[in-house]
């Protein structure tokens, strides 16, 4: 069924047609739009997008009703919950598939795509923050709100310290619209969300010049096993992405350059995008950086070549391959630039680099220095049999079933089938950002082998909201090259059939990326993020907040640490002291010597101790950071005792308890 | 499809209005939701519509593009001038309402001296404004979409708020009040009206007993002067419900006078 490979021609912008001035004097004509477009095109016709928007929306009913039968432990939750994201995503990405439908239909269907699945990120916490990111960025917007400064210091997510552009958002809009953090944050993020999608939409409707090949991408990109959750959160990387997806537009209507747009003020919109992205997320800056440069590096040798080939032909070049007429055209434009990649990679090279100097660099290398260590140590000891794999697609303490298992697995396939069939499509007569976004996709087979290891599963979810854009771009291109039946029932067959696979990969996307315990609300579970917050955590949290000294130093669990670290406005005490890890205060048979040196060293003022933590092994495999001891490796839970010794000691005060959780005060200590 | 016609200048004259209005809303008082309806476009949209009509003249892109640069360049604008702010001023609500407000005015300023310089002479320069309305069925559909996403909000919302009533449990808590008494604080989250006895005790004496019947969510707040303690051994707080020591909290050190 694939056709013969297509001719790649990246479109240029169109004018716009609803909003126009006369043209200036002895200004050139316009160019025409070279936009393809579904042959039901005329003009605003949304087609099937509000019935198909009601479908969404009994989707989310079925999701909402779904999450709570999960919190009452009822079996049909699953189904529910399940059925409604089928609902939800199903009939958009066949109606997606259909060559029938109009450029307004597809934006509109990406667009209810994406709100819709973003309010399934809300309906799993609809009364507050409750993930361990979302929390940490509240308490930096908070310091915000309150101080009025940025760079305040923050324990649960350091870097947040040097990267404070979504809390500026936030605060900016809860401070001026007189909302909370939390209904601004989800504003801040759902406005976000939806125009990284829009945006996502119309940089592949560029570079593929085709509307449905860009519904479609924006379809696959929908499946990035990041995408429900951990990208709609309220965390810097939600927000970052938006602005790379800009920028990315911006910086391909550079390269393309227009009447319409001043180089010099595109320049100005660039350098001011790429200082905000600087100051939002590091690993969006650098994976932007890096894919422009990559960008920059593939047009400077396409250039070189073509030029060699023009001087033994005599003349300028005429291969037909695409490339040739681009570059010309873009040289005619700007004679003095001859790699127009090259100036969005200095632009945002130089805001990044400065940025990383002068203000984030120990932040940065605090926070991603030891992800990285980590995950290159789990993947060396995998390679060099130092550690067995991990199961592969499986939590730290929670199994997923069988069915779920498949559903991952097999979602696997149709994309590592997409790479190397979508590059073959694509290769011949492909552009220098046609490579770069192949050369993206190339490498979302190896954030898979990360997801082998315990550590690398980080890496890999962070990853695949970059990745999946050219694993998007490649399997629309796939599939928009395809000669798509003629006849009415075999062309809706072939629609369904592709929405089906469609279905799998974004069901088992989602699989790969949430914990099975996490994605759907329910009882209390012990070290399982989302679903260790329980009203006995935020009660003791307000405790706090009104009470206890702010800033006061606090030993805690890691779910605790979030609310204590946010709500309560404490400081949570992580890592060492003298070789002592901080959690052996809690983890240790006896209150000895060991733990007074640390509780002094560490000028800690509180211990607040969750005993539910005895009642099972954490689910993420650690009770309060990823380097204590026994952390992925422990095959009992934390003894009864060692949390209940607190209460034998005789020098600390215990200022608070509501059953679950106890608050002591460490005050006085004696050397002991 | 309808066109709204607007003088050449009155797309960006309007976002220099409401940017205005917002910054009048934030310095004087208005209810809540005029505050949040007009405060919040300050925020999202107003800044970047203005700068995007610094880069982009009329006609030169169209409104789904504009979009993406409106909605980024006002977080931009947000993000850079708090950054920039806040060095000199703290940013509290009239700093920002000041700063985006300030922003939407400079932008709007050198988009228009821009466009004007690109108009052909002579009169009768306007904008055109495409106003697509959907059809009926369209609307309806999308209504009905927007409230079954609201009623699938309320009920998670109900569904999160069921679960944290059942969690049923009480919290006591003791703390030195600096003046060598100590405060105790009872809080009812049974879910129901709740009995309890409070027992304080120093050294082993019962110094008071105090009984109360809290309604949920209700909490008690009693104080202990320091003429009532001795000095003499930890202070221990008993909270007793049915008849048997439910919870229990102390001061061993630094409570006593």
């Amino acid at each position: 069924m694939i056709g013969p490979p297509a001719r790649l021609t990246e479109a240029r912008f169109p004018a716009d047609s609803q909003t126009a001035l006369p043209a200036p004097r002895g200004a050139p004509p316009p160019a025409p739009a070279r936009l393809r477009q579904g042959p039901g095109e005329r003009g605003f016709e949304i087609g099937a997008a509000p019935l198909l928007a009601l479908a969404a929306s009994i989707g989310l009913v079925l999701i909402a009703l779904g999450n709570n039968a999960a919190r009452e432990g009822e079996t049909a939750a699953e189904a529910l919950f399940w059925g409604g994201l089928v609902l939800i995503y199903t009939p958009i990405a066949a109606r997606l598939t259909a060559r029938g439908a109009s450029r307004a239909e597809r934006i509109s269907l990406v667009l209810v795509l994406t709100a819709s699945l973003y309010v399934v990120k809300i309906l799993a916490a609809p009364t507050g923050f409750l993930r361990f990111d979302e929390l940490g960025t509240w308490r930096a917007t908070d310091a915000v709100v309150e101080s009025g400064r940025f760079f305040a210091s923050n324990p649960l997510v350091v870097s947040t310290e040097g990267f404070p552009g979504l809390e500026a958002i936030t605060a900016a809009l809860a401070q001026l619209a007189d909302i909370s953090i939390f209904h601004a944050g989800l504003v801040v993020i759902g406005v976000a969300k939806v125009t990284l999608m829009l945006a996502i939409f119309l940089f592949l409707e560029r570079v593929s010049g085709s509307a449905r090949a860009a519904g479609l991408g924006a379809a696959v990109y929908a499946c990035n096993p990041s995408f429900l959750y951990f990208d709609a959160q309220f965390a810097y990387e939600s927000l970052a992405l938006l602005l790379a997806a800009t920028l990315l537009i911006l910086a391909v209507r550079w390269a393309k350059p227009q009447d319409a747009a001043s180089d010099l003020w595109l320049v100005g919109g660039m350098a001011l995008l790429a200082l905000t992205l600087s100051i939002t997320h590091h690993i969006t800056s650098y994976g932007l950086l890096a894919f422009f440069v990559a960008w920059a590096l593939l047009t400077a040798l396409a250039n070189r070549s073509e030029r060699k080939r023009a001087a033994v032909a005599g003349g300028p070049a005429t291969d037909g391959a695409g490339l040739v007429p681009r570059l010309r055209e873009a040289l005619e434009k700007r004679a003095a630039l001859r790699n127009p990649p090259a100036l969005p990679a200095v632009l945002m090279a130089v805001p990044t680099v400065l940025w990383f100097v002068f203000v984030a660099g120990g932040v940065t290398i605090e926070e991603l220095g030891n992800l990285m260590s980590e995950t290159f140590n789990s993947v060396s000891n995998l390679l060099f049999g130092g550690s067995g794999p991990k199961t592969l697609f499986e939590g730290a303490g929670q199994a997923n079933s069988t069915g779920a298992r498949a559903l991952a697995f097999a979602s696997v396939v149709p994309l590592l089938l997409v790479i190397p069939f979508g590059l073959r499509k694509v290769w011949p007569g492909a552009g220098p950002l046609h490579l770069t976004l192949a050369l993206v996709a190339a490498i979302y087979p190896v954030t898979l082998g990360l997801r082998l290891t315990s550590v690398g599963v980080e890496t890999s979810a962070r990853a695949s909201a970059f990745v999946f854009i050219g694993v998007a771009f490649l399997a629309a291109m796939l599939i928009d090259g395809w000669e798509w039946p003629r006849q009415r029932l075999r062309s809706a067959a072939a629609g369904l059939g592709l929405a089906a696979v469609a279905t799998v990969v974004f069901l088992g996307g989602f699989v790969i990326g949430e914990l099975p315990v996490t994605r759907q609300p329910g009882t209390f579970l012990v070290g399982a993020e989302d679903r260790s917050v329980t009203p006995q955590g935020l009660s003791a949290a307000r405790f706090s907040d009104r009470n206890l000294p702010r800033g006061g130093r606090v030993i805690v669990d890691r779910t605790n640490a979030t609310l204590l670290g946010s709500y309560g406005r404490l400081e949570p005490v992580f890592g060492k002291f003298e070789e002592i890890p901080v959690p052996r205060v809690l983890f240790s048979e006896s209150f000895d010597r060991a733990n007074r040196r640390l509780l002094r060293g560490q000028m800690v003022d509180y211990i607040a101790v969750d005993h539910r933590l005895s009642q099972d092994l954490p689910v993420i495999g650690f009770y309060v950071e990823n380097d204590e001891p026994g952390a992925f490796a422990r095959e009992v839970s934390i003894p009864r005792s060692s949390l209940r010794k607190l209460h034998r000691v005789r020098d600390l005060n215990r200022i608070y308890t509501n059953g679950a959780i106890a608050i002591y005060e460490v005050g006085g200590l004696e050397s002991g | 499809m309808s066109r709204l016609s607007l003088p050449w200048w009155g797309d960006l004259g309007a976002a220099v209005v409401l940017a205005m209005l917002a910054l009048a809303a934030a310095l004087a008082p208005v209810p809540a939701s005029v505050e949040a309806v007009s405060l919040a476009p300050l925020v999202l949209l107003l800044p970047g519509y203005a700068l995007t009509a610094v880069i982009f003249p009329p006609g030169a892109l169209p409104r789904d593009e504009r979009l993406i640069y409106v909605v980024a360049l006002s977080f931009a604008a947000s993000v850079i001038g708090g950054l920039i702010v806040q060095v000199v001023v703290p940013l509290e609500r009239l700093a920002w309402a000041a700063l985006l407000c300030g922003a939407t005015v400079l932008a709007a300023f050198v988009a228009l001296r821009r466009r004007r310089r690109r108009l052909p002479r002579g009169r009768g320069n306007r904008i055109r404004i495409a106003i697509r309305r959907p059809a009926l069925f369209s609307a309806a559909s999308l209504l009905c979409a927007v409230g079954l996403a609201s009623v699938s909000v309320a009920i998670a919302t109900d569904g999160a708020d069921d679960q944290a009533e059942r969690a049923q449990f009480s919290s006591l808590s003791v703390l030195p009040d600096g003046e060598g008494g100590a405060s105790v604080e009872v809080a009812n989250h049974e879910g129901r009206d709740s009995s309890y006895l409070v027992r304080i005790s120093e050294g082993g004496a019962v110094q008071r007993r105090i009984g109360v019947e809290l309604a949920p969510g209700e909490d008690l707040r009693a104080r202990i002067d320091p003429a009532e303690l001795s000095g003499e051994g930890p202070l221990l707080i008993e909270l007793f419900r049915g008849g048997e020591i439910y919870r229990r909290a102390y001061l061993r050190t630094g409570a006593s006078p």
